[in-house]
């Protein structure tokens, strides 16, 4: 097996190589040790930290819904929302409330809204925040995937377009939104 | 490999062909052109996010805001185009460190607008061993050229077993990334997984995105998320061990995690197409029987 030959310095250049690669691979596994709020991911060299995270029977997520003349509230088809991915969306959505341009971001949204000849009832663009208990959403079907709670961010109101009543009561307001029925959205 | 791949083995350099090489390196640029090919026109769309929102990360640090969307869209189209060049192995030793490059870059710059993904670490990690090893001594423009194909060759084999060794790092990472929260070996349990599913599955449904209804199917047996949960840590943590003690355990290691790619598709929809593609395992195989039928017929 070992009667071949080798360039000089061909073995060390490989056994080089080797060790750089799988060192720097290896080498965010010691963000683990750091204080949680010191990590910092990476790429192309990352320590996985979405793995990390404790997940726990309630959650809340920030999201877009729209809100018709009426007042009941859909959620927004994914070509509205979504340039690459739903997670780049739900970040960069994230980042923006933290750093207090929900409402920039909803004006935004409310633009395209406006362009778009399938949204032609939705009259209000809302972010909101849902507290959602993932019991109560996922045993009964996608149907039932509904907040127990909603609480508003930021709104834009559509341009042109005749606004709904305001609510008044902010709480338990999950009822409100017709969960899981995209196509009605787009119909 | 003309041996196994074991302990001793490692030791004293096994040999492989230039064509197993080769053929890895068709396979993981043929994929890369595929891939950013279609998605050309998202990145175009990516490069022209909101600039507030861009969060450099790896390479991409050395800006401290995101380059003209012209300049993006040459450096993207110029990926696609080393992508070629690397596919067909001409002028490797200049090509494919310069593909190595670019793809690092255009892999990152589209990470660098507050969403990291994880889905391409392995690819770039891959297409950076095949750019400096000599991945194109067979199977290449070049190597048409000079006509005879070199004799199988530890040098070879490195760059396999090295190509290897990457997804086994990375899974054995996320492995102890799942050891390290705050609950430690509980993670076991399958309720953490239980969860993950559910909340994905929340989100792309308030997202208006497709929802996979394997997740609501599976969601209330709770065995099976135990099950699944140990069957994940057993093959991330267990992946150096495939790697090193026999070739045929890692075959199946590597089938194994094929499948959990799958599996993952299925149940949370999310979509890793590298490992569904299988590319990411294909240096497990013995690729240049392909070549032999081929010339056979």
């Amino acid at each position: 097996v070992n009667d071949v030959s080798w360039a000089p310095g061909e073995r060390r250049r490989i056994a080089t190589l080797g060790a750089a690669v799988l060192g720097a691979m290896l080498y965010p596994v010691l963000q683990n040790l750091r204080p949680r709020k010191e990590q910092v991911d990476s790429f192309p060299l990352s320590y996985f930290p979405m793995f990390r995270q404790l997940r726990k029977q309630t959650v809340r997520i920030i999201h877009v819904v729209g809100t018709d003349v009426a007042g009941d509230r859909h959620y927004m088809p994914t070509e509205i929302l979504v340039e690459d991915g739903i997670n780049t969306t739900r970040h960069q959505l994230n980042r923006t409330v933290r750093e207090g341009r929900a409402t920039e971001y909803a004006a935004a949204l409310s633009e395209k809204v406006a362009s778009a000849p399938a949204l032609r009832h939705i009259v209000r663009v809302d972010i909101v925040r849902g507290v959602f208990d993932l019991d109560a959403c996922l045993l009964d079907g996608p149907s039932q995937v509904r907040p127990t709670e909603i609480i508003e961010i930021a709104s834009a109101p559509v341009a042109d377009r005749p606004q709904p009543p305001a609510v008044e009561d902010i709480e338990n307001v999950g009822d409100q939104l017709d969960s899981g029925n995209n196509s009605e959205v787009g119909s | 490999m003309k041996r196994g791949s074991g302990l001793k083995d490692l030791a004293t350099v096994t040999t492989a062909p230039a064509a197993r090489l080769g053929l890895s390196r068709v396979l993981v640029g043929g994929f890369t052109l595929a891939y950013l090919g279609l998605r050309r026109e998202t990145l175009r769309k990516v490069v022209r996010t909101d600039p507030k929102l861009f969060a450099p990360v790896g390479p991409v640090k050395i800006l401290r805001r995101p380059m003209r969307p012209q300049v993006a869209d040459v450096l993207n189209d110029a990926t696609l185009v080393s992508a070629a060049l690397f596919t067909l192995g001409v002028g490797h030793r200049l090509t494919g460190p310069l593909h190595s490059a670019l793809l690092t870059w255009t892999a990152s710059y589209r990470n660098s607008w507050s969403m990291i993904y994880h889905t391409d670490n392995t690819l770039v990690a891959h297409t950076v061993v095949l750019a400096v090893s000599p991945a194109a001594d067979a199977v290449s423009l070049s190597a048409l050229r000079r006509g005879a194909e070199p004799a199988d060759h530890p040098r070879y084999a490195w760059a396999l077993q090295l190509m290897n060794a990457v997804p086994a790092v990375a899974y054995l990472l996320a492995g102890i990334a799942k050891l390290a929260q705050p609950r430690g070996w509980t993670w076991a349990r399958g309720d953490a997984m239980r969860r993950q599913v559910a909340l994905d599955g929340i989100r792309k449904q308030v997202y208006g995105s497709r929802v996979a209804p394997a997740a609501f199917v599976l969601y209330p047996h709770r065995k099976l998320w135990t099950a699944a949960a140990i069957g994940t840590l057993v093959l991330e943590l267990g992946a150096p061990v495939a790697l090193v003690l026999n070739r045929r355990l890692g075959r199946l290691w590597a089938l194994s995690m094929f499948g959990m790619h799958w599996g993952v598709e299925i149940v949370m929809g999310i979509h890793f197409p590298y490992q569904l593609s299988g590319v990411s395992f294909a240096a497990w195989l013995d690729l240049e029987r392909v070549l032999r039928i081929v010339r056979r017929r």
